[in-house]
């Protein structure tokens, strides 16, 4: 069988990921995430009754939807309350609901029942509503102290070479992920975080079980005069099934929240797959080809 | 390990599984406690669940009429924010949301409060939102001091005979306590001193006091009748003064999960399906070996339930189901690792037994360094994020640990107690195949 050859893959595998994380940069600095409405500047109009309608709230709501596309509003999400005396609308943009927009509502609504029933009320969000994404800085600091100390924990025991690739492939693998839920525009909740720290971890959990292989390869006599690239290539096959396994185990986990779980789960059920995806990729594809060549170079000196 | 010490483990690790599953899903009349509270529910319907997955309140607060936006000038809107953050997840809304918002330049600041409507939501609006300067007066109504002499106020719980009493601990800086015993020393022989604690209008406590009652520097508040909610609440207000402004609090507004409808029964069925998919999956590809570790999988999953229940204040939000998520993935993954390792063994002239066990030997170090290292990572993210984050980091922690356990300790009883039940089979329940076996299956 033909041995897989890692540091080929590698130029292949890093050009394709520099791509994507440089577009995915340009597409955050530009546009930002996708966020889901409430965890972004948005506006929530309010059309509530004094008491129960039964159908006539279905007509309240068909009138405050026919001012809406009047004014060529489109809202992105819509909320029965209070036991179905209220309706919530929320659109994106702190501005996007004009004064003159919810008066014209209130006044058909004051046309269409009597006067003292149905009430509009609009309230405006800036950025920083629901789950502000400011605590990622707090979640980087952590990141950054692992980050530190599994570098050196690795450098302890499997030598520098294995530390370096083992630091590439870790940050390769979250940056990789985060980047690519830019560029595709995924809708970004308050788990978002969450996901991101998991992408971390599987980065780490893939990279040191790579590290960990590669270390028994080569304390195997027959591999005494292998080279580094050599080792890899034979120890690949079973890193690569059990990160299959791992991955197909999240992808159905993950499918398990996509067919049931409402649409903010599935949102990061989408996101699960995409960070797992990464940080599987840039293990098989990055750490073995990357360690190769640190070790050639350790050789060299 | 022989059949018969083989079949009576079996007996008590599958009552010990029945138990705990009975325990996590059925609702029984047997109660236990928890925070202090009797329930009667099962541990997944007893968990503490956040706003996206239960349901939230929202509350507008609004500043007074009386006061016109150019009197509060001084109101900066973010500090006020912070201010009620604070004593929101001071009262366990860990993942709530303060919005400062106005209609225009010229109106006042108002706020909008969105928290999980827990039982007490009501009650800790109200101390949530108080204003006003926090005073320490004696019975006659005369002024002692103010915050600025208070040192600490916390929250501290006793436990004797199974029995626990909330108290707040208040301790003061010297001259506080100069002035308390100076107060309390003038008081006429016979009579009991009063301390009063108010906070703008309204009184936190009132009780009589003797010298003996103050114990270095700090006033034990509480005792047998006073609830862990209500010690919190004190705690808190005493901790954090009141607000600059009166506010008004709207009436409440129900909603939905921010995940939509039932979220919470979706997500759980969502992955309980996924899980057992997942076992299937794995008796499919590893056979006996498959079935081994998915029965692990399961009496994780059913640990990491009961962890929920047993470590205090713990609310789970969608962050801390996808921590659980994340943990049992690590779980499966070491699984992986460990039944890729059997077969390895085997393939290499081991007999079964010794396959196992050699296996678990040299994985031993390959998944406790992997566990250490994320446990790391979330006891870091515990101490450095809260909201989403922290519930991220709690049960991804718990899982990570549990996680390390089980995969290295259960696992292994689990197969050491399956070997002798299938004899001479064993090879065969637990799909295993010679290198030459391989062989000759690939020629074919």
């Amino acid at each position: 069988m033909k041995k897989f050859d890692s540091v080929k893959s590698l130029k292949i595998f890093a050009a394709i990921a520099l791509a994507i994380i440089v577009a995915g940069a340009f597409i955050l600095g530009f546009f930002g995430y996708n966020r889901d409405v409430r965890s972004a500047a948005h506006c929530e109009v309010k059309v509530s009754a004094e008491e129960n309608f039964g159908d006539v709230n279905e007509n309240m709501t068909a009138a405050a939807e026919a001012a809406f596309a009047e004014y060529g509003l489109k809202y992105v999400y819509k909320e029965t309350m209070d036991d179905g005396r209220a309706v919530l609308y929320l659109f994106k943009g702190e501005s996007s609901v004009s004064d003159e927009a919810v008066a014209s509502l209130q006044s058909r609504l004051d046309e269409a029942f009597s006067s003292s029933t149905v009430e509009v009320t609009a309230a405006r969000y800036g950025a920083e509503g629901y789950a502000d994404l400011g605590e990622m800085w707090w979640a980087l600091l952590a990141a950054g102290i692992l980050f530190v100390v599994a570098f050196f924990y690795m450098a302890l025991r499997y030598k520098w070479a294995a530390a370096f690739a083992f630091a590439i492939t870790a940050a390769g693998g979250t940056a990789l992920a985060a980047m690519l839920c830019a560029l595709t525009r995924v809708v970004i909740t308050p788990a978002f975080l969450a996901v991101m720290a998991a992408a971390f971890a599987f980065s780490a959990v893939f990279a040191l079980y790579f590290a960990n292989v590669v270390w028994e390869d080569k304390k195997n006599v027959a591999n005494e005069s292998a080279s580094a690239a050599a080792i890899v290539s034979g120890a690949f096959r079973e890193v690569f099934l059990k990160t299959l396994a791992t991955f197909v185990a999240a992808v159905i986990l993950a499918a398990g929240l996509l067919l049931l779980a409402p649409v903010g789960a599935k949102y990061a059920a989408v996101q699960f797959i995409v960070c797992l995806a990464c940080a599987a990729a840039f293990t098989l594809f990055g750490y073995g080809g990357l360690y190769a060549v640190f070790a050639k170079k350790n050789q060299k000196k | 390990m022989n059949r018969k010490k083989s079949i009576a483990l079996l007996i008590v690790v599958s009552v010990v599984i029945a138990l705990l599953a009975v325990a996590a899903f059925a609702q029984f009349r047997i109660p236990f406690y928890k925070n202090g509270t009797r329930i009667y529910q099962s541990f997944l319907g007893a968990i503490e669940l956040d706003g996206d997955l239960e349901g939230s309140v929202a509350y507008e607060l609004t500043l007074k009429e009386d006061i016109s936006a150019a009197d509060t000038g001084d109101v900066d809107p973010e500090e006020v924010v912070k201010t009620l953050e604070y004593r929101l997840e001071a009262l366990g809304y860990a993942s709530s949301a303060v919005t400062a918002y106005r209609e225009s330049e010229t109106d006042n600041w108002s706020f909008r409060i969105e928290m999980r409507a827990s039982d007490t939501y009501a009650e800790d609006i109200e101390v949530v939102a108080r204003y006003g300067e926090l005073e320490f007066t004696d019975g006659s109504g005369a002024y002692l001091f103010g915050r600025d002499m208070v040192r600490s106020a916390k929250y501290i719980a006793q436990t004797v005979a199974a029995q626990t009493t909330h108290y707040v601990e208040l301790a003061f800086t010297d001259e506080g306590i100069d002035e308390l015993e100076a107060a309390i020393a003038a008081v006429e022989d016979g009579e009991a001193f009063t301390l009063t604690i108010t906070l703008g209008d309204t009184q936190l406590f009132s009780g009589k006091l003797t010298e003996d009652t103050l114990s270095q520097n700090a006033l034990y508040i509480g005792g047998e009748n006073t609830t862990e909610t209500a010690a919190r609440q004190l705690a808190l207000q005493i901790a954090s003064g009141g607000l600059a402004y009166e506010y008004e609090i709207g009436d409440p507004m129900l909603s939905a999960p921010l995940l939509g409808e039932n979220a919470a029964s979706l997500v759980f069925w969502g992955c309980l399906a996924a899980l057992l998919v997942i076992i299937v999956a794995m008796v499919f590809a590893y056979g006996g070996l498959g079935l081994i570790s998915g029965v692990t999988l399961f009496f994780f999953g059913l640990m990491e339930i009961t962890m929920l229940i047993l470590v205090p204040g713990i609310v789970l939000n969608f962050a801390g189901v996808l921590g659980i998520f994340a943990a049992l993935l690590l779980s499966a993954d070491s699984l992986a690792v460990i039944m890729h390792r059997v077969r390895e063994e085997y393939r290499n002239g081991k007999t079964a037994k010794a396959a196992v066990k050699t296996a678990y030997r040299r994985s031993w170090l390959t998944i406790v360094e992997t566990d250490a290292v994320l446990a790391a990572g979330a006891l870091l993210m515990y101490f450095l994020c809260k909201g989403y984050a922290n519930c991220f980091a709690i049960t991804f922690g718990i899982g990570v640990a549990l996680s390390a356990l089980i995969t290295m300790f259960v696992s292994y009883l689990f197969a050491s107690m399956a070997l002798p039940l299938f004899g001479g089979k064993s090879e065969k329940f637990l799909k295993l195949k010679r290198a030459e076996q391989k062989e000759e299956a690939a020629e074919v």
